[in-house]
């Protein structure tokens, strides 16, 4: 549909994207879950860790509900004694009698919780999940512990960095630069640690901790934490980051694939081919009593077969239909119906469905010859018949120089060769001329068109709305890059097939001699051009060169009187071209009384041009004789003869068909080639 | 069988039609009950349709010459045809008033459905004589009303009348080459056409533009030396120049009458004014409501075309965002009013996107063959669905390519035609106005009548009222971080936070499902709630901000934090890249294109390119060698001609200089095909850079929104498990 564009796209693709995305998100959540990451509790000190302490030893029941930001209301008396534990400074004790002081406070299960431990001669200091460890000089007070505050929690109440402050003495010379102060433990480790009677009377963990030893081990830990660094906590969010990068590489994947799937759709436009000839002769019949006159099958007929009438649609050129029925799929209410005639297409060779002559065995038809009109079609032909070759082909092996041999390098050959190439099937290529010589014969600058309707392109030849000169040089491109062998110059005159082996036995004539391949299989690409047909003219001597048969640059006729003969669309278009050339005279000579064929662009085209005085018709008019800087032309009717003085002259009466090559092959039966 | 009473089958110009065609037009026309004294059209009305009397009686009146007052003109009884004027297509007007005299009932028949009854019929002839009678009529009067005909007596005005030969003629068809014989003038009785000049290449440039009441003449000339070519479909009348110089010679026509039509000067749009800048003038002059786009402030979301299709039940859009564009010099209406006069006209670039533009002389509805096509009082062109067969001609037949051909919207019963024409319907069924218009974050798209904002022949800079688009604005994305800023010192426990961060960003969701639902109820434009997403997504940015500075860190939380940032500043550069990109991409553009269409666009002009350097002299190779080569090749060469912020014919220029300043003068004639080959490298380069703008400008909002899914489930997962105390 012609209004649909990325415009209206673009939501639902957005939405493709950002669902993948989410996808991603979830899959990656998902992952962090699994492995146990995403909702980790939260870290504990290693006693602590490795008493498997619950949280709810410590919080009491509702901790939940009480998080605010402030410290959470804990508990630590179930093992830790309460009074033990009062701090020796009168202040600090006062403000825990009065509960505005407890034990987390200055001891944070967390993050926070850090202590040095000493382990033989070692000092461990750890931190949750985080430990280091450095040797001890001298005596170690193996198996003590001594917990580590931070100035930054002194710092809720003190000025840590006033040295009138009594804290300031806590203070190591690095924080007190200013320096780290969050992250540096006081040094006044002494907090709860005189040693007294009651205590030394302890046993177990708290005997241990308690003893004189302590003293010791508080000495050392002071050193300890001079020299060694404030451990943090890592690797909380681990995988953390996994969520999101999944997403994103979930939405870059979305945004490939439409980003792809839009381009394959972009560059292949899906119809139905129509790759065979009509069996019958086809014609557009149409019902007058319901036709709309809407014009719809007008604009559909890329030959101008229908014009509309007094609102009423009639098939005004019913020579020029090709039987591709594009009219009647676009007949908005089948006012318009196709009919096959009972006369069989007059110049149709005897094919089998699949292009295969029905004569001869392992020969195929493409192009032109079949009857099938239009550029896209003897492409698709070609590619069609190289399929079916390769479907069928022989198995086993046979002397024959090649696979395939094909005779014609137009579009429909190139695109059987192209096939072949991806078959990897042996494939020569015969061209009596050059590559596209059909194409190249076509006037200077036209635009090959494509026809209103797409039809598909299925071999890799490539084919837009381009001037001949474009499409020329892109399929030589084509044919120097995929390697294709085609020897130019080469004229096919006779093939014989082997009843035993199948095997073909072509013989060409080429500019180094005669020349003789063998091959599996045949494709017959050979166009209607043939061999330009001719006139009877009495040429004087050095006026042959001054007689063409096909308009390769309208450039070279500037400022030169030109008589075309033919009123074809070929004439037509060439003589419009030249005409358009400064100083050029242009005269078409046309046997017939008026214009009854050709499109209506280029009848309408002409007409103009007549009437502008860029160029003259002459009707019911031949030419008789061409001299080197005249011409003699002949009133039909009268005889009467006149000379004009002229430059050059172009016959454009169409070609002969090579029927006889047809024949010799077999494709052909001698009666068909007379009827046509 | 038809429905309709025989008395309509037996009026005139009815008389003789077929069975098919009864039913064609009972189909497409309309009975009408009206009471006494009711109006069934008024003078200058568009004339679509033929009336036939059934029962009653109708009055026709108007203004006959010379008369100040109205006059009854004839009455049509039971039986009698009135309003043959619609014959003459779909430019006709009404050339008088009809009214009911007594309580009364009317068959309205439209006049395509009728034109081809009756030429299926054989009334071609019938028909051809009504419209004749009506034509003459329609000149005399143009003819009075222009001034060409005071002091003529009547036998006088009869010649002249009789010797006049009526043409029409199609958009872009040719009624005078340079070359043709001057022998009769060209009296404009309907639509436009264009005077243009040919250089020495053929290629023609537009000189001036006459319209209805002008006529075409210079006794001077033998031939037109000025190719004359219809503008949009015209009535043309030829008159003999031989008559016309013998009415001067006799002294009835003044000097000063004899002047006006003068070749080539007619009417040539003065230069500065804003009627040559149009390429298309009859385009403008012919729409009654033209959809237009202010290139500067569109940010190419496309979201006119989405809810255009999103407002009708087939779901295909009416408007395609492709078309002409015209720079107009207008005033800056944001200029304080004492500056008005000194400041500088500004440029603003309209696209004319490809929307049904409700044209004054509709071609659709001409062309269309079950008359499925009408206009309302208003002039609004509508497509009658249950009358279309989906044949195409209207489509073929609208020059801009308005109208297009879509499968119905299914339904229960199978329609007997499967598809169906649909163009732009004004959205007039729906209470929200057009769903385009509304749906445009920021109001760059308007629908304007051209003859209310006079958009074309006036001065540079004296228009005021044109759309301007207007960009995100920023003192509410200031004031949201405020806020935000002042919440966080209310809140201040991380969990508040979070709660309210959370809250505000899924608040900011609203938004996508105001542009995506159906619309319904009365229009409010996207355009507040737009701001209103970038208000309160700035603010969900600073709370989430307070969030993460009072919170802990927790892997749901960093999760979620990481999908914030990348939200945050995906929505950030979005917004960004909608306030400063589309100034830098229409500057860049010369019509209206879409971004996939750059890629052929490209192709073409690399083709284009190799064509023009071809057959050209040594020296302009030389010159592609040395300059335009390098200039082409150069990787960072369109981000220079961004940042240069140069229009592309500043930027051919500029490189034009470079080029003068290698040549030193020298080579002068040998340079032909040279201004092409500049022209065509400087839209390649600007091509590029349109590229990468363009998928800067589509490509960030789709990172914002795909952040958004990421997001909403990091947010979800986080404050679960947040809420349940695990953090």
């Amino acid at each position: 549909m012609k209004g649909i564009t990325s415009d209206s796209h673009r939501v639902a693709r957005t939405a493709f994207v950002a669902l993948s995305a989410t996808g991603g998100a979830l899959a990656g959540i998902v992952w962090l879950a699994a492995r146990g990451d995403l909702d980790v509790p939260r870290v504990l000190a290693p006693p602590h860790a490795r008493a498997k302490v619950a949280c709810t030893s410590c919080h009491t029941e509702g901790y939940a509900k009480t998080e605010t930001g402030a410290p959470p209301k804990v508990t630590c008396a179930p093992c830790h004694s309460k009074e033990l534990h009062a701090s020796t400074r009168g202040p600090h004790a006062r403000l825990m009698a009065e509960g505005k002081l407890t034990c987390a406070t200055c001891h944070p299960a967390h993050e926070g919780f850090q202590a040095i431990a000493f382990k033989g001669d070692v000092a461990v200091r750890w931190g949750p999940n985080a430990e280091v460890r450095a040797k001890v000089n001298g005596a170690s007070p193996d198996g003590q512990t001594v917990p580590l505050v931070r100035l930054s929690t002194c710092g809720t109440c003190h000025s840590v960095l006033d040295p009138r402050d009594p804290v300031a003495r806590c203070v190591p010379p690095v924080a007190a630069r200013g320096e780290l102060w969050s992250r540096t433990p006081s040094l006044c480790l002494d907090e709860h640690s005189r040693v007294s009677e009651r205590t030394r009377a302890q046993t177990g963990v708290c005997g241990a901790q308690h003893g004189d030893a302590h003293l010791a081990a508080q000495e050392l830990a002071a050193e300890v934490v001079r020299t060694t660094a404030w451990q943090e906590t890592t690797k909380i969010a681990r995988g953390a980051y996994v969520p999101p990068s999944v997403a994103a590489i979930f939405a870059a994947i979305a945004a490939i694939v439409l980003e792809a799937r839009a381009r394959a759709r972009a560059k292949r436009p899906e119809s139905k081919a129509i790759a065979l000839p009509a069996k019958k002769k086809k014609l557009p019949v149409i019902d007058t009593t319901t036709c709309l006159g809407c014009n719809a099958c007008v604009e559909a007929c890329p030959f101008d077969v229908l014009e509309v009438d007094a609102y009423v649609a009639k098939v005004a050129r019913p020579e020029e239909c090709c039987g591709v029925v594009l009219c009647a799929q676009v007949c908005p209410n089948a006012s318009l119906t196709i009919r096959e005639g009972d006369d069989e297409e007059p110049t149709r060779l005897p094919l089998a469905d699949d292009l295969e002559s029905a004569r001869v065995a392992g020969v195929y038809v493409v192009g032109d010859l079949t009857g099938v009109p239009l550029i896209k079609n003897a492409i698709a032909q070609g590619d069609r018949a190289m399929r079916r070759i390769e479907e069928t082909f022989p198995k086993g092996k046979a002397r024959v120089d090649v696979d395939v041999l094909v005779v014609g390098a137009g579009p429909s050959g190139l695109s059987a060769a192209l096939r072949a190439k991806s078959f990897d099937r042996s494939c020569i290529v015969l061209e009596q001329g050059t590559v596209a010589a059909s194409i190249k014969s076509f006037p200077r600058g036209k635009i090959v068109h494509d026809p209103p309707l797409s039809l598909p392109v299925e071999g890799d030849l490539w084919l837009a709305e381009a001037t001949k000169e474009e499409i020329v040089a892109q399929w030589q491109r084509i044919v120097r890059m995929r390697g294709i062998e085609v020897r130019e110059g080469h004229r096919v005159i006779a093939a014989s097939r082997d009843e035993d082996t199948g095997t073909f036995t072509v013989r060409a004539e080429g500019p180094e001699g005669p020349l003789t391949i063998t091959s599996r299989r045949i494709v017959l690409a050979i166009g209607r051009r043939g061999t330009p047909k001719t006139l009877p003219l009495t040429l004087d001597p050095g006026a042959d060169e001054k007689v063409h048969y096909a308009l390769a640059d309208a450039a070279s006729f500037a400022k030169k009187r030109v008589i075309v003969v033919g009123l074809g669309d070929t004439a037509m278009e060439a003589a419009i071209a030249i005409a358009r050339q400064p100083g050029a005279r242009v005269t078409l000579v046309a046997r017939g009384e008026g214009f009854n064929r050709g499109k209506a662009k280029n009848v309408a085209d002409t007409k103009r041009a007549i009437t502008e005085n860029k160029l003259q018709v002459r009707f019911g008019t031949r030419v008789v004789a061409v001299g080197r800087t005249s011409a003699k032309l002949e009133t039909i009717a009268t005889g009467a003869l006149e000379t004009v003085s002229n430059d050059a002259v172009l016959v454009l009466v169409g070609g002969v068909p090579s029927w006889d090559l047809l024949e010799k092959i077999g494709v052909l039966t001698p009666e068909i080639v007379k009827e046509g | 069988m038809t429905a309709w009473p025989g008395i309509v089958w037996g009026a005139a110009i009815l008389r003789g039609l077929d069975d098919r065609g009864r039913r064609e037009i009972e189909a497409a026309g309309t009975l009408h009950e009206k009471r006494t004294g009711e109006p069934l059209y008024a003078d200058g009305d568009a004339a679509d349709a033929v009336y036939v009397v059934v029962k009653g009686e109708i009055e026709v009146s108007g203004l006959s010459r010379g008369e100040r007052a109205r006059r009854t003109k004839r009455k049509a009884l039971a039986g009698d045809a009135l309003g043959e004027e619609a014959l003459l297509g779909a430019h006709a007007v009404r050339d008088g008033g009809a009214s009911c005299a007594a309580a009364c009932t009317v068959a309205e028949v439209p006049f395509g459905v009728l034109l081809r009854a009756l030429v299926r019929a054989g009334g071609a002839e019938l028909k051809d004589r009504t419209a004749r009678a009506v034509r003459r009529r329609l000149l005399e009067q143009r003819l009075r009303t222009s001034g060409l005909l005071e002091g003529l007596d009547d036998g006088a005005v009869g010649t002249l009348l009789d010797a006049a030969a009526f043409r029409e003629v199609a958009r872009g068809e040719v009624i005078a080459g340079p070359s043709d014989p001057h022998d009769h003038a060209l009296f404009v009785l309907e639509g436009l056409l264009g005077i243009q000049e040919s250089d020495e290449d053929g290629r023609l440039s537009p000189v001036g533009y006459v319209g209805r009441g002008d006529l075409v003449h210079d006794p001077r000339r033998a031939t037109f030396g000025v190719t004359v070519s219809a503008q949009g479909p015209s009535s043309v009348v030829l008159l003999p120049k031989a008559r016309i110089e013998a009415l001067f010679a006799e002294g009835h026509l003044s000097a000063d009458i004899a002047q006006r039509g003068l070749l080539p000067e007619a009417r040539v749009p003065t230069k500065g004014t804003t009627a040559h800048l149009v390429g298309d003038l009859y385009r403008v002059q012919i729409a009654r409501s033209l959809l237009v786009i202010d290139q500067d402030a569109c940010v190419r979301c496309g979201h006119c075309v989405w809810s255009c299709g999103n407002a009708h039940d087939d779901g295909a859009p009416r408007l395609t965002r492709r078309g002409d564009k015209l720079l107009l010099p207008i005033l800056d209406d944001r200029a304080r009013p004492a500056s008005r006069e000194a400041a500088q006209a500004t440029h603003v670039p309209l696209l004319l996107p490809n929307s049904c533009q409700h044209c004054k002389n509709p071609a659709c509805l001409k062309d269309c063959p079950t008359g499925a096509i009408v206009r309302d009082g208003r002039g609004e062109v509508r497509i009658r669905e249950e009358l279309c067969t989906g044949c195409g001609n209207c489509a073929r037949g609208c020059p801009w390519e308005n109208i297009q051909i879509v499968p119905r919207a299914k339904s229960a019963e199978k329609p007997p035609f499967p598809d169906v024409a649909v163009k732009c319907d004004l959205c007039s069924d729906k209470s929200h106005g057009p769903a385009c218009v509304s749906a445009c974050p920021t109001e760059a798209i308007v629908r304007i009548d051209p003859a209310e904002s006079p958009l074309v022949g006036q001065k540079a800079g004296t228009i005021e009222v044109v759309p301007r688009g207007r960009v995100p604005a920023w003192p509410w994305m200031i004031l949201a971080v405020g806020v935000g800023l002042a919440a966080s010192r209310l809140v201040v426990s991380s969990r508040g936070t979070g709660l309210l961060a959370g809250g505000v960003a899924l608040v900011a969701l609203v938004y996508i499902g105001k542009k995506r639902a159906k619309p319904r109820g009365k229009a409010r434009g996207t355009r507040p709630h737009y701001v209103a997403h970038l208000a309160v997504g700035t603010l969900a940015t600073a709370l989430a901000f307070v969030h993460v500075r009072l919170g802990g860190s927790s892997p749901s939380g960093v999760v979620a934090l990481v999908t914030f940032v990348a939200l945050a500043l995906s929505g950030f550069l979005a917004a960004l890249a909608y306030v400063t990109l589309p100034r830098m991409l229409s500057r860049l553009e010369r019509e209206g294109r879409l971004p996939e269409d750059l890629p052929r666009i490209r192709e073409e002009h690399a083709r284009k390119l190799f064509r023009a350097l071809s057959g050209r002299t040594e020296l302009v190779k030389k010159v592609y060698d040395k300059v335009l080569a390098p200039y082409r090749a150069s990787r960072i060469g369109p981000l220079v001609l961004v940042a240069s912020r140069r229009s592309l014919g500043a930027e051919e220029r500029a490189l034009s200089s470079r080029i003068d300043a290698l040549l030193e003068g020298r080579g002068k004639g040998k340079l032909a095909g040279l201004d092409a080959l500049l022209r065509l490298v400087v839209e390649e380069r600007a091509l590029a850079a349109s590229v990468w703008l363009s998928r800067a400008l589509r490509g960030l909002p789709v990172i914002h929104v795909a952040t958004v899914g990421t997001f909403v489930v990091a947010l979800v997962v986080h404050a679960v498990l947040a809420l349940r105390g695990g953090r």
